[in-house]
């Protein structure tokens, strides 16, 4: 076995529409027509940012849906609002999140779902390396009316928790391990999908088997 | 542990266009100047959706360049699946068809012999007309993207069965991004060889979204004219096969030197004037001074911000007083902005550069903008290159700050 990677993971729920103008609103122009899921990033980016020095040198973008919800909202409103159509792309997001964080750098959008997530975390492990020692995947969720960012991030060594893990519902750190049990070439493997990835990542408990991602990799909890 | 630096070959491509449906239609659309946009109808974008959608009505005065084949074997109108799925197969047969007979086998399972094959799609909207218009939508429906299904039936149907696969979404630096994905998966010794698939149509949904940002010209795309006021629509599919191996016995092929991705906070439709974020892009290819290119193949869209924020970086890389004038031109005059699959296109047009040693004109630019300081091959510009062209550029910009850039280089000698 061989320890690829550290995994944090934090699913940070928000409320939308906004009810106050947020903090951050000064550095997102238009910040009052960015839709749920670009506005939820802002949140959740701002206080990161705040809150934390390291920076991703990699970031993934992996939403279950796509911009479905503002491509709907777009069609459903009659097709003619700018203000809706620049939504329309789960990309765009990173512009929100470029602009809270100041930061910038290379950045891919994936969608594969139902497996959207974990095909990210497979790339992010494959990527991270000394070249690239900390990769982000942000993902958007809506369940129903319930909002929440989920941020996974992948470090080649092990880094300090966020020093308000408890307060945002952070859970103890993971690792990534490569068993070795499939052979390269060995066909096409399953990637599971992200609902059981999400549930194992929030509900396992220390002694919870790994969670098999693709050819060998697995998720192994922390002790 | 350091990443192995396995190199990437671009081994054979096809595409579909507005300008037919082969790379020959294609390249003489732009060698000849043939602008390939025309007024479109409502049933020809349409599709599938119901006339009383009026929701998906197309912008009067609509002009995009389209597929000519719209229509099934019995004569109907395809949806935006079918569309898609029809013109992938065209541009997949081509590319098959330029492979050399022993390299087909590496798409057959049974025939493989272990060697490990990626796939990506690259598009914005994928077959989202089909669905987006509904009175209502499920749950299921709302959490399943509109690309994804496009690659699985792809899959299903062509036979090929990937040991990776995913769908890259980067607005129009979609492919360039799956590029700098398909590099990756070689480079990582994860895939042997990777196909990159990219397409988009234009239905209603996006037509309406680009007619409300007011960015669709009245007239003609004219890149980096005087009088530019803005881009055209067009519809591409283009398929690209990348391989860690060249053989001797390919006529020509080319390595994919590098490709780089930069992500800025300014603002979701527009680059930032500065170009900072594209620079920085471009700064992740080999270095301009021991490798400048013999030319590049720019985003070029036609609309005031895009095409002086391009020039902004390519003339302080190459400004056009520079002793080696590096010509700078585009497709998107000709075929139209093809969002998602805008950059597969320009890197076969890259590609036939360097396969003919000829490059081709900007054809509706008949005034340079006079502010710009790089070399661009406007109306009027002679077009015979001083030099081997042995290395292109390709770039792209995309909404929401994603600006790629992408080195392709000639492998082997050019066999005429």
């Amino acid at each position: 076995m061989k320890r690829l990677a550290y995994l944090d993971f934090e699913r940070f729920p928000f409320d939308f529409p906004a009810v106050t103008k947020p903090v951050w609103s000064g550095k997102v122009d238009r910040w009052y027509q960015l839709d749920a899921m670009a506005y939820g990033l802002a949140q959740a980016c701002f206080q990161w940012r705040q809150m934390e020095a390291e920076r991703p040198s990699f970031l993934l973008l992996a939403s279950r849906g796509a911009s479905n919800d503002a491509d709907r909202a777009f069609a459903e409103s009659g097709a003619a609002s700018p203000a809706k159509f620049v939504h329309t792309l789960p990309s765009v997001r990173s512009s929100t999140v470029c602009q809270v964080m100041d930061w910038h750098g290379p950045m891919l959008c994936l969608q594969e779902d139902p497996s959207t997530l974990c095909t990210a975390l497979i790339e992010a492990v494959k990527m991270v390396s000394e070249d690239v020692p900390v990769v982000w995947i942000l993902s958007t969720w809506r369940e129903g009316s319930v909002f929440s960012v989920v941020r996974l991030i992948l470090r080649k060594k092990g880094g300090q928790l966020p020093i308000f893990a408890a307060k945002f519902g952070s859970c103890p750190p993971f690792f990534v391990q490569d068993d070795r049990l499939h052979s390269p070439g060995a066909g096409i493997q399953c990637i599971p999908q992200d609902v059981p990835l999400l549930t194992w990542l929030e509900n396992s408990s220390q002694n919870a088997a790994p969670f098999t991602l693709f050819q060998g990799l697995k998720l192994v909890r922390s002790i | 542990m350091k990443r192995a630096d396995k190199k990437t070959y671009i081994v054979s491509y096809g595409c579909s266009s507005a300008a037919g449906n082969s790379v020959d239609h294609y390249w003489n659309a732009l060698r000849d100047g043939r602008d390939c946009s025309r007024p479109v109808s409502q049933a020809e974008v349409a599709g599938k959706i119901p006339e009383t959608e009026s929701r998906a009505e197309i912008p009067q005065g609509f002009h995009a360049c389209l597929w000519a084949e719209r229509r099934g074997t019995d004569g109907n109108v395809l949806s935006a699946s079918d569309l898609l799925h029809t013109h992938l197969f065209i541009a997949w047969k081509q590319m098959i068809d330029c492979l050399p007979e022993r390299w087909k086998r590496r798409l057959d399972p049974s025939l493989a012999n272990g060697r490990r094959l990626g796939i990506i799609l690259c598009s914005t909207k994928g077959e989202i007309d089909d669905w987006i218009w509904k009175p209502s939508l499920t749950e299921e429906e709302l959490n399943r993207d509109p690309i994804t299904p496009v690659l699985d039936r792809f899959i299903t149907e062509s036979g090929i069965t990937p040991c990776l696969r995913t769908t890259v979404c980067n607005a129009c630096a979609s492919s360039l991004s799956g590029l700098f994905l398909a590099k990756l998966w070689i480079s990582q010794g994860r895939a042997d060889d990777v196909v990159l698939l990219a397409a988009d149509r234009v239905g209603p949904f996006v037509s309406r979204g680009f007619d409300s940002l007011k960015v669709l010209t009245g007239s003609q795309v004219r890149p980096f004219s005087i009088d530019r006021d803005g881009l055209r629509l067009g519809e591409a599919a283009a398929s690209i096969f990348l391989s860690a191996e060249a053989e001797r016995d390919l006529p020509i092929a080319w390595e994919l030197e590098a490709v780089g991705l930069d992500a800025e906070g300014y603002s979701a439709t527009r680059p930032s004037a500065s170009g900072e974020s594209l620079r920085r892009a471009c700064l992740k290819l080999p270095m301009i001074a021991e490798n400048p290119p013999d030319f590049v193949i720019a985003h070029g869209t036609g609309t005031q911000l895009n095409d002086s924020a391009e020039d902004r970086v390519f003339a302080g890389f190459f400004d056009r007083s520079a002793p080696k004038k590096v010509p700078v031109t585009g497709t998107k005059w000709a075929i139209g902005h093809t969002l998602g699959a805008s950059g597969a296109m320009d890197l076969i047009a890259a590609c036939e550069v360097i396969r003919r040693q000829e490059v081709f004109r900007l054809a509706t630019t008949e005034t340079v903008d006079p502010g710009f300081g790089a070399h661009y091959l406007g109306r009027f510009a002679e077009t015979s290159l001083p030099f081997e062209a042995k290395r292109g550029w390709i770039t792209s910009l995309g909404f929401g700050g994603i600006h790629a850039a992408a080195s392709v280089v000639r492998m082997q000698a050019v066999q005429r």
